[in-house]
């Protein structure tokens, strides 16, 4: 079971994978990410891994594609608007529905087995307790710096996204 | 984590919340005399990491303290707080916020000392991403100019294949063996299990990011451009401290390595080759200051790389003397052409440079002097680097790489002699540049002592080296 | 049975597209997505490993990329919206002022 699930789902990666980078639209391109990255999270899953899996839905589906779906609104970046208002052809939305019918697919397979039962995963299963006292316990340091670099991150995209401003800063030199 | 952990990663915690300090008061009384509090806070790092003896040798099985470890944090430290000094003057012209730009200067040296400590491949992969991504930031810190914003989105999507590479890399050297720390890594390398060939294609892709970061022939494409781009100060940070934090942290990587090393020799080889061969002739036709100082970083990482892959400590020592050699002809070099700056452009094409030697001479004769360091002319020290490399190359048994190293250096005397022409030979059309100002005299003196001193009476640093050596 | 090597090919095939699409593509924005894809490659990869030498190791990694990529693509995003108001396009053709 196992074994097809994970066929299905590399399948589906793949092709999702390839149809995103091959788009002309980048928002199509940005669908088609978001439905590999759901598969890839449910190989997660499959593979005793589900706090990681998890984080690849809310991070990178949720957080940074939405970001980039905002960009591309937001600069106006979205070629065709006169071929979207007659609505999109079937060739456009036939493989997401497809891909994502696939993936439905596959959770509800997934549901029958349950890792932490020890089917579809017989040796290793890692919990979100035990990352969570590995990463906190062991890697500590790591994760300040992991959390300086984020704060320093959105310091600069908060300096460098703000438009130039001409006003002089008070106290300065000479 | 204890508290003699702490104690004993005390450097890097100076410079992490020494820069968040800054950017929150900054906040409060934003002024450009952050960047002077700026210069405060990385001498007292280097002081601490220099006169302080950590308690434990590893902190967190990530990063070391050992004096190799210590003396890169008092020697990026160094550098932070010289260009922070010479960014004052910058700052002000170009209207740039004192406390960010120190809090990221600031962070970016911290990332540079962690790097060049790691003992493990995770502390590795943070500390390189924690200054790059700085870099992509300060490369862009001029907002109103479109050039510091195209270098900064190029940097940035070389940087980020490169952390794709790095990543994938990482990840097959731990199917190979396993551990994320250095030593279980290459035991685990070592074995020849069925995954050894895995372990070894990590390393040709590790080898990729490091040859995008340290831009190494043929991966050095964006080096140009984004030197042209980027604020001069910001320029002479990236060019010295980021490669050079990457070198260090490459030395005990690869003097631990064995046996291994044999099966990467050849690519080694041939990245060293391509450098020299790719930046000299690239170097060769420009006309611009800052991209001849792109193509000609692009030769001394070909030099670097040599003494990378003859190893042994003898090789190793003249690394690190060529590394602290350039670093600080190049900082120097940076520094005057952040000095030469106005509030409109920097000046950077050989054009605005012509005659400039008679307006400005003590800041035209130190740019000389640079420049004829980074081309190996004695008694400045860019010889005994150079010397220093080939001879190594030599008694490693590499007689065809010291004989690319020799002729890659004589004709790098083509285009360090051209700009020095430029500035004293020619009739004198340039227009009036800014007067520069006592900080960045005193920096510019400083580096050119170091310079001078470095070729007269190498021994004292030669023998430092020695002794921090794994 | 699907072995760890199964994993591996599927991440390599993964990470291969994204290069692909890095060298092919034009748009900035699109780069972008093709440089997270490789680094999702790379998380497959570590889960994948971690569960074959049953080690915690390989997921924390995944945590940092996780991390890096979301701060690279913060930063890279904030410079898109800056070269955008300079240029007004974020063609890679147009990344022309400095000479490529």
């Amino acid at each position: 079971m196992a074994t097809w699930i994970f066929y299905i789902l590399g399948a589906v990666a793949v092709v999702a994978t390839a149809m995103a980078v091959t788009r002309r639209n980048p928002v199509h391109s940005v669908i088609y990410l978001v439905n590999s990255f759901f598969a890839l999270a449910m190989i997660f899953y499959l593979l005793g891994a589900p706090l990681v899996a998890a984080w690849e839905v809310i991070i990178y589906a949720g957080a940074i594609m939405v970001l980039f779906l905002f960009i591309i609104m937001m600069l106006e970046l979205s070629p065709g608007e006169e071929a979207d208002r007659q609505g999109p052809g079937a060739l456009q939305w036939l493989p997401v529905l497809l891909l994502g019918a696939a993936l439905l697919t596959c959770t509800l397979l997934l549901l029958q087995l349950d890792p932490a039962a020890g089917q579809a995963v017989p040796n290793w299963y890692a919990s979100p307790r035990d990352f969570g006292y590995v990463l906190f316990h062991e890697y500590a340091l790591a994760v300040e710096i992991v959390s300086f670099q984020l704060l320093f991150a959105a310091v600069g995209a908060f300096y460098v996204g703000r438009a130039a401003s001409r006003e002089k800063q008070p106290g300065g030199q000479q | 984590m204890s508290a003699l952990e702490l104690q004993s990663l005390l450097p890097q915690i100076i410079l992490a919340l020494g820069a968040t300090t800054v950017l929150m008061l900054g906040a409060w009384y934003p002024s450009r005399k952050w960047i002077l509090g700026g210069v405060v806070i990385a001498l007292f790092a280097a002081l601490s990491a220099g006169l302080m003896t950590p308690a434990v040798p590893e902190v967190g099985n990530l990063y070391s303290t050992g004096s190799y470890a210590r003396f890169f944090v008092v020697l990026w430290s160094l550098l932070g707080a010289l260009s922070l000094l010479l960014s004052l003057r910058y700052a002000e012209i170009h209207d740039l916020p004192g406390s960010e730009y120190c809090a990221l200067i600031l962070f970016a040296i911290c990332g540079m000392s962690l790097l060049s400590a790691a003992t493990s491949l995770i502390g590795l992969f943070l500390g390189l991403e924690a200054f790059t991504l700085v870099f992509y930031i300060l490369i862009a810190f001029k907002r109103e100019d479109s050039r510091g914003a195209e270098a900064g989105l190029k940097y940035l999507v070389m940087g980020a294949v490169a952390t794709g590479f790095l990543a994938f890399g990482i990840s097959l050297i731990y199917a190979a063996s396993g551990s994320f720390h250095l030593p279980e890594a290459f035991a685990g390398l070592e074995q020849a299990g069925g995954m050894r060939p895995l372990g070894l294609a990590g390393w040709a892709l590790m080898l990729v990011a490091i040859g995008f970061k340290v831009s190494l022939a043929p991966f050095h494409l964006w080096t140009p451009d984004v030197y042209q781009g980027a604020p001069a100060p910001v320029t002479g940070l990236l060019a010295t401290g980021s490669k050079g934090a990457v070198f260090a942290s490459l030395v005990p990587l690869f003097a631990a390595l064995g046996p291994l090393k044999a099966d990467l020799e050849q690519v080694l080889w041939l990245l060293a080759a391509l450098s020299l061969l790719a930046g000299t002739f690239a170097a060769l036709p420009q006309r611009n200051l800052k991209r001849m100082l792109a193509y000609s970083s692009v030769v001394h990482m070909g030099y670097l790389m040599i003494g990378l892959l003859v190893g042994g400590s003898e090789a190793h020592r003249a690394l690190l003397f060529y590394l602290i050699s350039y670093a600080f002809a190049t900082l120097a070099a940076f520094g005057v052409l952040t000095s030469f700056s106005r509030v409109d452009d920097e000046p950077q094409e050989y054009a605005d440079f012509r005659g400039l030697g008679y307006l400005h001479p003590r800041r035209s004769s130190l740019l000389a002097a640079c420049l004829l360091s980074l081309a190996g002319i004695p008694p400045l020290v860019g010889f005994f680097a150079k010397f220093g490399i080939i001879a190594a190359a030599l008694k490693g048994g590499y007689p065809g790489l010291a004989v690319i190293a020799v002729l890659a250096a004589l004709t790098s005397l083509y285009y360090y002699l051209a700009p020095i022409v430029v500035l004293f030979m020619q009739q004198r059309d340039a227009r009036q540049l800014r007067r520069g100002c006592r900080h960045e005299y005193f920096v510019l003196a400083l580096c050119f002592s170091a310079i001078l001193l470095l070729g007269v009476y190498p021994a004292p640093l030669l023998d430092l080296l020695t002794g921090i050596l794994p | 049975m699907i072995s760890v090597y199964h994993y591996l090919i599927l991440s390599a095939i993964i990470f291969s597209i994204g290069t692909f699409g890095v060298l092919t593509r034009k748009n900035a924005i699109v780069i972008f997505m093709c440089i997270e894809l490789m680094l999702n490659s790379v998380n497959l990869t570590f889960i994948a490993l971690s569960r074959h030498l049953q080690n915690m190791d390989g997921q924390i990694f995944v945590f940092f990329v996780m991390a890096v990529a979301a701060a690279e693509a913060a930063v890279g995003l904030a410079l898109m919206i800056a070269f955008y108001r300079n240029r007004e396009s974020i063609d890679t053709d147009d990344f022309n002022m400095l000479k490529w």
